[in-house]
C-alpha cells in the first residue's frame, strides 16, 4: 500500500545495505525469519538480531551533508493481529558511527507479550544535524532517513485476506444464506479500523467443490469472489457521506485506506469511482471485477 | 523467571452472532449458555502455551468488574455520568488485572468472550443491544477500555489516571483507537497530555475538531519524524505546536499562543 506522505528532505537509499532478520527460537541457533515462526508459543525463548551496513561517504552525499552527522538505528518491536501493530512491545536504539560501517541489534523478545504477529520496524534516524547541510538536507533530530518493515506470523494460518472455512448450514438459520458459496463478515460503520481485523471471509465448507477450487486458486473462482467482496466494501464506502474525510483521516492499513487503494487502482481516483458507481453501475462492477484479475 | 501466561477463552464471531440472536429472541439463559456446547468452536482456548484460566480466575475477574460497575451505579443508574464513571472505573481494574498481562489481551476473540459470555449484563447496561459492543474490536465494551491503559502515568505518579478521567470520548477515539498513535504508549501519552493542556486553555467544548485535526498532524509528522524518540520536553513542545496549529487552522483563538 502506498505511503501518502513524502519526506520534505533527502533520505538514504543505496547507502544502506540491510541484512536479514535472524531469529533464534529456544536456542536452536539463528535462522533467517520467514513468513511464519513455526513452533512459537508464549513460553518460547526468542532472540532476534539484524545487521545493517552504512556506507558513510555515500550517506553524506545522499543527504547532502558537507560534514558527518550523527545517525542512529532504531528498531520497534510490535505485535498483535491486523495490518498495524496493536502495541509496540520494545524499542531499541543504537548509535551509528559517523564513519558508517556495520551496525546491528541483538535482543531477546518476551514471547508472553506477543500475539498473532511480530512486526519489526527498522529505521535510521538523524540524531544531530550536520555542521554543513544542504538546502534539502534533514536537520531535525529524529528525522526518518530510511525504514523497512518485516512481518512474521506467530500463530494461526491467517492468509493475507482473512478467511475461514465453515459449514453454512450450521452458521445460518436462513436456508437461502446457507446456499451461498461465501459470506463476508464486516461492519460498514468501522471503515476506520485495521483491515485484517475488520473483515473475515467465510467459505462454505458444505460445498467441497467450491473449497477445492479456492485451494487450487482457480482464477475465475477467485476473481468472482474477490470482485464481490471488494465491490461490497467499496460501494459501502462510496455511499458513506463522510468517506472523503475518512480517507484523509485514515491510517495506513485501515479499511478506508484499503478502499482508497482499490478504487484508485480500478478508476484512478475516488471521484471517478463514485461517478461510475452512480451513473454507470455496470461499468463500475466490471472495472472492480477486472482489477481483481491483475 | 518467566511467569506462565494465563490462556483466556476465545469466542468466534459466529458464536457471538448466535448468542446475540438468541438473546434478541429472548431465549432462556440455558439456551444461551447451550450455544457454547452446540457450536464446537464457540468458546475455545489457544494452543500456544500457557495454562487455561481457571473458573476461579475468571470468576474473580468478573467479580472485580461487576464491583467496579456497581461503584459507578450499575444496575439502577443509567445516566451518562454513571456510564462515564463505569468507563473510568473499569479501565483501572482492567489495567491491573493479572490475567490480562500477556498477548492474550491483544486478541479480539478474547474480548468477544468477555463481553458476550462473561459480562453480558454489564455491556447491555452500558450500551444496550448494539452488537459491535459485544464483538471483538475497538468498539468492544471492555476492549476499548483496556486500550486506554496506554494513558496510565504509572504507579509513581500522584495522578496516575488523570488522563483517563479527563479525556473526552472523542479524544479517546482519536488517540487510543487510532493504531498509528495508540499502539505507541509514549506517543499516545504525549498526545493526551497535550490535549489536556490545550483543553485548559480553550475549554473542553472546543476540543473535538481541534483533536481530530491535531491527530492528523501528529500522524503525518510521525511519518517523517520519529516523535517518540524526541526528548520529553521537545516532544511536549512539538505536540503543543501541533495542537495550536490545529486550533489556528480551525480559526479558534488560543490564549497565550506561543506559536501563533
Amino acid at each position: 500500500m502506498k505511503r501518502r506522505s513524502a519526506a520534505p528532505f533527502l533520505q538514504l537509499s543505496a547507502a544502506v545495505q540491510a541484512g536479514p532478520w535472524m531469529g533464534d527460537l529456544d536456542d536452536r541457533g539463528p535462522e533467517p525469519l520467514g513468513m511464519m515462526l513455526a513452533d512459537w508459543e508464549y513460553g518460547a525463548r526468542l532472540h532476534l538480531s539484524r545487521t545493517l551496513t552504512i556506507d558513510g561517504d555515500l550517506a553524506r552525499r545522499e543527504l547532502d551533508f558537507g560534514a558527518p552527522a550523527a545517525l542512529e538505528l532504531m528498531v520497534e518491536v510490535g505485535s498483535g493481529p491486523g495490518n498495524l501493530p496493536r502495541s509496540i512491545v520494545q524499542r531499541h536504539r543504537v548509535p551509528i558511527s559517523v564513519a558508517g560501517g556495520p551496525v546491528g541489534v541483538d535482543f531477546a523478545v518476551p514471547s508472553g507479550q506477543l500475539s498473532s504477529q511480530l512486526i519489526l520496524r527498522t529505521a535510521i534516524l538523524l540524531s544531530a544535524r550536520s555542521r554543513e547541510a544542504g538546502r534539502l538536507s534533514p536537520v531535525l533530530a529524529g528525522s526518518r532517513l530510511w525504514s523497512d518493515v518485516e512481518t512474521v506470523m506467530l500463530e494461526g494460518d491467517d492468509p493475507r485476506f482473512p478467511m475461514e472455512v465453515t459449514s453454512f448450514s450450521r452458521m445460518f438459520s436462513n436456508p437461502l444464506q446457507a446456499e451461498a458459496s461465501w459470506y463476508l463478515r464486516w461492519n460498514p460503520a468501522q471503515l476506520g479500523r485495521d483491515f485484517r481485523g475488520g473483515v473475515r471471509l467465510y467459505l462454505n465448507g458444505d460445498d467441497p467443490d467450491f473449497i477445492r477450487r479456492v485451494q487450487e486458486q482457480d482464477v475465475l473462482t477467485l476473481q468472482a469472489m474477490m470482485g464481490d467482496v471488494v465491490s461490497q466494501i467499496c460501494e459501502s464506502g462510496l455511499h458513506d457521506p463522510e468517506f472523503a474525510d475518512l480517507i484523509e483521516d485514515a491510517d495506513e492499513g485501515t479499511m478506508a485506506a484499503q478502499v482508497d487503494y482499490w478504487l484508485c487502482r480500478a478508476f484512478g481516483s475516488v471521484a471517478e469511482a463514485r461517478s461510475a458507481m452512480e451513473q454507470r453501475p455496470g461499468d463500475f462492477r466490471a472495472a472492480i471485477l477486472g482489477s481483481m484479475r491483475l | 523467571m518467566t511467569s506462565t501466561v494465563v490462556l483466556l477463552p476465545r469466542m468466534s464471531v459466529l458464536a457471538v452472532d448466535r448468542v446475540l440472536e438468541l438473546v434478541a429472541q429472548k431465549a432462556s439463559p440455558a439456551d444461551v449458555l447451550g450455544i457454547v456446547d452446540s457450536l464446537p468452536d464457540a468458546a475455545t482456548f489457544g494452543s500456544v502455551g500457557g495454562s487455561p484460566a481457571s473458573s476461579t480466575q475468571l470468576g474473580q475477574f468478573a467479580s472485580e468488574l461487576e464491583a467496579a460497575a456497581r461503584r459507578a451505579g450499575y444496575p439502577e443508574d443509567r445516566s451518562q455520568l454513571a456510564r462515564s464513571k463505569f468507563d473510568a472505573e473499569c479501565t483501572r481494574v482492567l489495567a491491573d488485572s493479572p490475567i490480562l498481562q500477556s498477548g492474550e489481551s491483544a486478541r479480539d476473540d478474547t474480548w468477544a468472550f468477555i463481553a458476550t459470555y462473561l459480562l453480558r449484563p454489564l455491556v447491555t447496561w452500558r450500551f444496550g443491544s448494539s452488537s459491535d459492543r459485544f464483538h471483538g474490536g475497538v468498539r468492544n465494551a471492555f476492549q476499548r477500555l483496556w486500550m486506554r491503559r496506554v494513558l496510565d502515568r504509572g504507579l509513581s505518579s500522584d495522578a496516575r489516571w488523570e488522563l483517563v478521567d479527563a479525556l473526552s470520548e472523542d479524544a479517546f477515539v482519536q488517540i487510543v483507537e487510532r493504531p498509528s498513535i495508540g499502539a505507541d504508549p509514549v506517543l499516545a501519552r504525549a498526545c493526551a497530555e497535550a490535549w489536556l493542556r490545550m483543553s485548559r486553555r480553550i475549554g473542553r467544548g472546543m476540543m473535538e475538531d481541534v483533536m481530530r485535526r491535531a491527530a492528523i498532524l501528529v500522524r503525518l509528522r510521525n511519518e517523517v519524524l520519529a516523535l517518540s524518540c524526541l526528548d520529553p520536553d521537545e516532544l511536549n513542545r512539538t505536540m503543543d505546536e501541533m495542537f495550536q496549529r490545529a486550533a489556528r487552522e480551525l480559526g479558534i483563538p488560543v490564549p497565550d499562543d506561543a506559536f501563533g
